[in-house]
């Protein structure tokens, strides 16, 4: 019985990371391989490197999926001068995404426009937009194409976007991106997002995966940026309630 | 006690959590022999250390234009401190953030004074209950922001930002009608700072301490003061409704009530004209913020009902020795109706800027300003740079222009940026544009105190 279970349990892995078809195909397996997690807290340590000099960020992360889409709540910690600085990001399905930061020394909850999304994140070379998860129907996909063991796609936003697009590449073995390669408005190579180091956790019987490090390059000003995780939990269950913009004050 | 009916209908019935209740039905020896071994098994949980959020020092340096006055200075240094330390206490949190300012030049800003001094906890997995000296927030806007009046200030030379400080609260807050409703009782207002005789704002004297003027006249310390507010979100804008019972310290009238009217003469009973008189009053209002494409519109709406009758003899009255009756001023109810506008502009690189507009328009019961309170009829424009690297640089050049025809008004250039990590510069030049002839009210209190500003803060 236990050997039946486990060719079942083989077979089904085999099947959910088969090849597929096209593109949109393989945004929908992504995009579904990630449905489930609950809720997901971090450290976050960010690392900017501009030549020799070498800076640390830190941060704690939390998150949740509701049903209209991801709430995230990113807490500085260092610089001390914008330590307890929140920022709040509502990641819709289908609506535009809302983002608001709180600033503890003005007290002051300061809402993000949506032409804002484009603006460095703390100094970093990701954006706002990059910080956001990228919902399936915001994007259209095209021009699969085989790496190796892993598949690439391009995603174009349906709306206005910092980029006029990106590549992604899929590690198959974890159905989350390995490579993103993102191209300015006119069309340039802009950055290169290398994710590294998956972890794998489980709730309630599904596997997620995560990386342990997103390394950002600009390849324009050969600056880069580096994310870390660390103490990852996923499935916890976080109160709505912390997501709110009235609980940024609390 | 009038409004605990009110307070308890806002906390509803808590629906306790089943191992809150224990509803187990034991009889009453089984029952004793089980909270003994629960006793037993129990250890008491070391109490858990103060946790130094963060502890700031800053030095603040200010040089003044000559007001060719040898009495006073043109240069002023003063020395600030900040500390934000939290405890779990009891379920709960106990949060402390004080600061702190010694000024060997102007001695009513040597302070101490308590931003948040709280207890927090959540009952029920609902409500959380907090009580102590709390800074509440209603901001929307940069220079306008009508309902952010329920802490008391430190008012000094900057005509909008003056320090907040804490305000003794007891409440409760919790997820309601789609939003974050809460009810406060502020039972005792704090007082305001307001610039004495060695102030760069010229005032010659040191006033008197400020009396709180209501329904009662000279109200009580300890009063019936309340706040509710709810923020939430209508569609895609962000709105908050406040509703509050106080004293509304963002607005004085300087002078004394103690006079007699003879005939067509009001007399002063005595010389003393330095008394600030802050008046109760209802307020109410939304603000919203949403946006218009690429941009965010900000609307905020007030009323302010003012309990009081009583007319002030005024300093400026007693000034220009008017004894005519017609010069007494009390408040007047108004409305006011304040409208921002923000455009992020394209910049090259990791630049980042946006255009900020704001015009604030108060409608006074009676259609005039008697009590001649200040941004009632302004515009306020700005643009902040933002360099978005390593050390946040923020260049925010910024204008305010009364509209009144007084030609008032002010320039503000302000610069910071991170240093070394732990340092942070804030550096700038504030002009003000006062005409000669300005009356002694609204923006003509700050005339000779345009002045350039340097701050240099270390976190440690």
């Amino acid at each position: 019985m236990k050997k039946i279970s486990i060719v079942f349990m083989l077979l089904a892995v085999s099947l959910s990371f088969a090849a597929p078809k096209d593109a949109n195909e393989l945004a929908v397996m992504v995009s579904e391989s990630n449905h489930g997690y609950k809720g997901e807290s971090g450290d976050m340590e960010m690392i900017l490197i501009n030549g020799d000099v070498s800076i640390t960020r830190k941060m704690n992360s939390l998150g949740i999926e509701t049903k209209e889409g991801d709430k995230s709540l990113l807490e500085f910690v260092l610089p001390k001068d914008i330590a307890g600085t929140k920022l709040l990001t509502w990641s819709y399905d289908e609506k535009d995404d809302q983002q608001w930061i709180y600033m503890p020394a003005a007290r002051l909850t300061r809402r993000i426009t949506s032409k804002s999304k484009s603006n460095s994140f703390m100094g970093s070379e990701f954006t706002f937009e990059d910080l956001r998860k990228p919902a399936l129907e915001k994007y259209n996909y095209s021009n699969l194409k085989n790496v190796g063991k892993n598949y690439s796609y391009e995603r174009m936003a349906k709306e206005d976007s910092t980029y006029s697009k990106t590549v992604v590449t899929i590690n198959m073995n974890y159905l989350s991106p390995e490579k993103i390669e993102f191209f300015d408005r006119s069309g340039e190579l802009l950055k290169v997002a290398v994710y590294a180091g998956y972890k794998q956790f489980k709730v309630g019987g599904k596997t997620f995966w995560r990386p342990a490090s997103i390394e950002m390059d600009n390849k324009q000003t050969n600056k880069k940026s580096i994310i870390r995780w660390t103490n990852r939990e996923l499935g916890g269950n976080y109160p709505d309630n912390k997501f709110s913009k009235g609980a940024l004050k609390r | 006690m009038r409004y605990l009916p009110l307070f308890l209908l806002f906390i509803g019935l808590p629906t306790l959590a089943e191992d809150e209740l224990d509803l187990e039905l034991d009889l009453p020896e089984e029952r004793v022999e089980k909270e003994a071994k629960k006793k037993k098994l129990k250890k008491p949980e070391p109490a858990k250390p103060w946790r130094i959020e963060s502890t700031e020092f800053t030095m603040e340096l200010r040089q003044f234009a000559d007001d060719e006055d040898d009495e006073t200075f043109e240069n002023q240094r003063a020395f600030k401190a900040r500390i934000h330390a939290e405890k779990e206490l009891g379920g709960g949190l106990l949060k402390a953030i004080i600061s702190a300012r010694y000024d060997d030049q102007d001695p009513n800003r040597n302070l101490f004074w308590p931003e948040d001094l709280n207890y927090s906890k959540l009952l029920a997995s609902k409500y959380n209950f907090q009580v102590g000296y709390k800074i509440f927030n209603f901001s929307n806007m940069d220079a306008f922001n009508p309902l952010d009046t329920i802490n008391a200030r430190i008012f000094d030379v900057s005509i909008v930002n003056a320090e907040k400080m804490g305000e003794l609260a007891l409440g409760v807050s919790a997820q309601k009608l789609g939003g974050y409703l809460s009810f406060y009782l502020l039972p005792n207002p704090t007082r305001p700072v307001l610039p004495g005789s060695n102030s760069r704002i010229n005032l010659d004297t040191n006033l008197d301490t400020a009396i709180w003027m209501g329904s009662k006249d000279d109200e009580p310390n300890w009063d019936d003061h309340f706040l509710i507010s709810w923020e939430g979100m209508f569609g895609d804008w962000d709105a908050t409704i406040v509703i509050t019972k106080g004293i509304d310290r963002t607005r004085a009238i300087v002078g004394t009530d103690d006079y007699n009217i003879t005939l067509d003469n009001a007399i002063p009973n005595g010389t003393k004209f330095n008394t600030p008189y802050f008046f109760e009053r209802y307020l109410t209002g939304v603000n919203l913020v949403g946006p218009i494409g690429d941009d965010l519109l900000k609307l905020s709406l007030s009323h302010s009902y003012y309990l009081s009758e009583t007319e002030i003899f005024t300093a400026q009255q007693a000034l220009e020795e008017s004894s005519d009756p017609d010069d007494l001023v009390t408040p007047s109810d108004f409305s006011t109706l304040a409208i921002g506008y923000e455009r992020p502009l394209e910049m090259s690189g990791n630049l980042s800027s946006s255009l900020i507009a704001e015009y604030q328009y108060q409608y006074y019961a009676g259609g005039e300003n008697q009590a001649g309170f200040p941004l009632a009829n302004d515009i306020f424009l700005a643009w902040r740079l933002n360099f978005n690297d390593l050390n946040s640089k923020q260049l925010t050049l910024s204008a305010m222009y009364d509209l009144e025809g007084n030609q008032e008004g002010f320039i503000q250039v302000d610069y910071s940026q991170r240093f070394m990590e732990v340092f942070k510069i804030n550096a700038g030049i504030l002009e003000y544009m006062i005409p000669d002839d300005a009356s002694f009210s609204g923006y003509g209190i700050f005339k000779d105190t345009e002045h350039a500003y340097l701050n240099i803060t270390y976190y440690l």
